[in-house]
């Protein structure tokens, strides 16, 4: 009931705070929305977003950037902890995602299949496109996306265990042997 | 409500607290004003219990708040999950004539909430150190008049350390140490073979890693190495005054708390010849009270004791309460910071480590310590740490990335040390009150006119040197030595102003840490320091309080 209640008063919050809702939302109601004061994402680069996250850190047998909601927390960042010219740099570099798409891989991002984007953030990854705002853009999302899956809940409690009460401290164990 | 009190205490912090838990044990009606608001033990520590995934900013800060906040967000503790304790410079505004980063906690317990525990007993070498080397004026006390205060604060906070047997660093009294690190302990062999007078100890800190009956009655429990310590801790792990002299002091009756309570100034009255009092400003209303004591103890914090006894103005102090000798808010020093070195270490690969640690090696000052060495006064310590951690190959994308980030391999042991160095007090540091401007309570802002010389410039070479010297020989690779540029003032070290000495013309307090010229003034917090040697000082304040407040008992005892 309490989780119910809750819920409700975040929505009322969304509505209230009179902020910009994503466009994301209106497209797909069943995704959550987030809230940004400083920019407005334009047309599908929410769903932009998330497919770049889902492509450097994939789901598969195990959670993903997209499980994790690692866009979310690039928007997130991005809104809260960037400069303005830092944040303008990144969206005139997102704004670069489909022509830098068609161009490498020959499709528009989100049309593009995953070999046509393994080959467009190949490309990104050599450094093989000049456009520094772009080169930006992508480091950037690179950064905060593995930021979000390597600070998840997901990742800290099944793949490096966070401990919030250690309780021990030894200063000289031996090495365990690496499970392969 | 009463106004009437045996004692004042201004401050709740390091200090100010050991002042409360003193008096008030010992039946004295206490008035502690704290001007900030009040920090209940665990209760309000909002984040302590926070995962990593659960800030929203993964620790970092806005960039909102960073920009209208630059000196705060300096300092390396204001992160998201310990901002709420640090003062934002919007909110507290002070002149700096030279780039000075003040870092404040304004809220009882002040910054002992975040503060980096190191517990280092001065020794002879530290209080000879003026007379020896010509500055400043000699302290009117040796080690001998502190170490059974050292003795007694210790016991009471609980401070972990081994006992080394260092003349320059002296022994007390040690609840057990942590481990050092399998290279921690590899460069302290290292360093005691290679060099007779340097040595790398295990740093001594106030955590409870074996609590004992007094801190069992005090509510605290064992260190459980979650190294949160900013947060506030909810075992009462460490010390701070929240969970540990202010809970004491209330639990006597005799203290009253006034949370909110901006002093204004000392009250001083001429027929009687001496402080009657204090002014506050109420921080929410601005409404004005007036409190009366006996005896008043300032434990503002070392710059804001400067800025209330300056502003503490009458016929017979016209600059300031105790200021014959227009010495006050002069002499100001702090620790030299700068200097950071870092290396790695390819030996020992077969061994890690298991847990947390909050604590540290540390490396005690070796320059200049028996004997003048060098072309500049003084010397440093050094912090000393060797850990190595899972590190992980970012390159790619795709299913090799989240391979690469789901194993990572543990990397080599990376070494580091930052420098902590003596300043010599000068007069033309100073602090004091700007002429025209006045904060949100009508207080005059303070001033900053406090810069590096040529000695520290001299001494932070050295410290490159030295500690190259030391890294290169125990085999250290990767040898990074780094200036951080930082002001005076982020070292959170900031002390004198009021300094202590034998003689009313050349110093304002004398070896009781009373204002010569008014003497139920006392002054207990890092703004009686005559010199700053090199230890972290605040087990120092904490002694020194304990012992003043002892003198202040025996005088009233008597009826002095």
């Amino acid at each position: 009931m309490l989780v119910n209640r809750r819920s409700v008063l975040k929505r009322l919050a969304l509505v209230s705070a009179g902020a910009v809702l994503l466009p994301a939302c209106f497209h797909n109601p069943a995704k959550p929305a987030i809230l940004t004061r400083n920019f407005q994402l334009s047309g599908d680069q929410y769903e932009q977003l998330e497919e770049l996250t889902a492509v450097l850190i994939p789901s598969g047998a195990t959670p993903g950037a997209r499980e994790v909601s690692a866009h979310r927390f690039v928007l997130k960042m991005l809104d809260d902890c960037f400069s303005q010219a830092d944040r303008d740099k990144f969206l005139r570099g997102f704004g670069q995602l489909d022509n830098a798409s068609q161009q490498t891989a020959g499709a528009p991002f989100l049309k593009a299949d995953a070999t046509q984007r393994a080959t467009l953030l190949t490309a990104l990854e050599t450094k093989k496109l000049p456009d520094q705002d772009l080169a930006f853009f992508y480091a950037t999302t690179k950064k905060l996306t593995i930021q979000a899956y390597m600070s998840s809940q997901y990742y800290l409690t099944k793949i490096q265990v966070y401990e919030l009460v250690p309780g021990r401290w030894h200063g000289c164990v031996p090495v365990k042997p690496t499970v392969a | 409500m009463n106004t009437n009190f045996d004692v004042i205490v201004i401050g709740s912090g390091m200090s100010g607290g050991w002042a409360a838990k003193e008096f008030t044990e010992k039946g004295f009606k206490t008035l502690v004003l704290e001007r900030g608001r009040e920090v209940r033990h665990i209760k309000d520590y909002p984040t302590t219990n926070m995962m990593p995934w659960e800030f929203e900013h993964r620790g970092d800060i806005p960039y909102d708040i960073a920009q209208a906040n630059p000196v705060v967000s300096r300092c390396y503790a204001f992160r998201e999950d310990a901002m709420h304790f640090f003062v934002k410079d919007t909110e507290h505004p002070y002149v700096q004539e030279k780039p000075f980063d003040w870092i404040r906690g304004y809220q009882v317990g002040g910054k002992s909430i975040m503060w980096a525990r190191q517990t280092q007993r001065w020794s002879d070498f530290d209080f000879e150190g003026p007379a020896r080397d010509g500055f400043a004026v000699d302290w009117p006390i040796r080690y001998s008049d502190l170490a059974p205060w050292y003795s007694y604060v210790e016991k009471f906070v609980g401070v972990s350390g081994n006992k080394d047997g260092l003349p320059n660093l002296p022994d007390g009294e040690f609840l057990p140490a942590l481990d050092l690190t399998c290279v921690e302990d590899y460069f302290k062999d290292f360093i005691g073979k290679k060099y007779k007078d340097r040595h790398v100890i295990y740093g001594r800190c106030a955590h409870l890693t074996q609590p004992t009956e007094i801190h069992l009655q005090q509510g605290r429990g064992q260190c459980q190495k979650r190294d949160l310590c900013q947060r506030g801790c909810p075992f009462g792990g460490y010390y701070n005054s929240n969970s540990t002299t202010i809970p004491w002091a209330e639990r006597t009756g005799n203290m009253t708390l006034r949370p909110f309570s901006v002093v204004h100034s000392i009250l001083y009255d001429d027929k009687k010849g001496q402080a009657t009092g204090v002014r506050v400003v109420d921080a929410n209303t601005r409404e004005t009270f007036e409190y009366t004591a006996p005896i008043i103890f300032v434990n503002a914090g070392a710059l804001n004791t400067n800025l209330i006894l300056l502003n503490s103005i009458s016929a017979r102090f016209p600059h300031g309460l105790g200021n014959d000798n227009g010495l006050l808010g002069k002499y100001v020093a702090f620790h030299n910071y700068r200097g950071h070195i870092s290396a790695e270490y390819h030996g020992h690969l077969d061994s890690t480590t298991d847990g947390r640690r909050p604590t540290g090696a540390y490396i005690p000052r070796f320059r200049n310590v028996f004997r003048q060495e060098t072309d500049f006064l003084r010397g440093y310590a050094a912090g000393f740490g060797a850990f190595r951690g899972t590190e992980h190959d970012y390159r790619g994308f795709g299913d090799s990335l989240k391979k690469n980030l789901d194993h990572g391999s543990l990397g080599p042991w990376r070494v580091g040390s930052h420098m902590m160095g003596e300043t010599i007090p000068k007069e033309t540091n100073t602090v004091s009150l700007d002429p025209s401007l006045k904060d949100a309570w009508g207080i005059p802002q303070l001033k900053i006119d406090i810069g590096y010389d040529d000695n520290d410039e001299k001494m932070l070479k050295d410290f490159f040197a030295q500690l190259t010297e030391m890294y290169t020989a125990a085999g250290f690779t990767n040898i990074k030595t780094g200036d951080s540029g930082q002001a005076p003032g982020l070292d959170i070290h900031e002390m004198g102003g009021v300094r202590m000495g034998k003689d009313a013309k050349t110093s304002l307090l004398n070896k009781w840490n009373q204002l010569h010229a008014c003497p139920n003034v006392y002054v207990t917090d890092g703004a009686c320091m005559t010199s700053t040697s090199t230890q972290n000082p605040s087990l120092t304040y904490m002694a020194l309080t304990a012992r003043a407040v002892d003198h202040a008992i025996s005088q009233a005892h008597k009826g002095v």
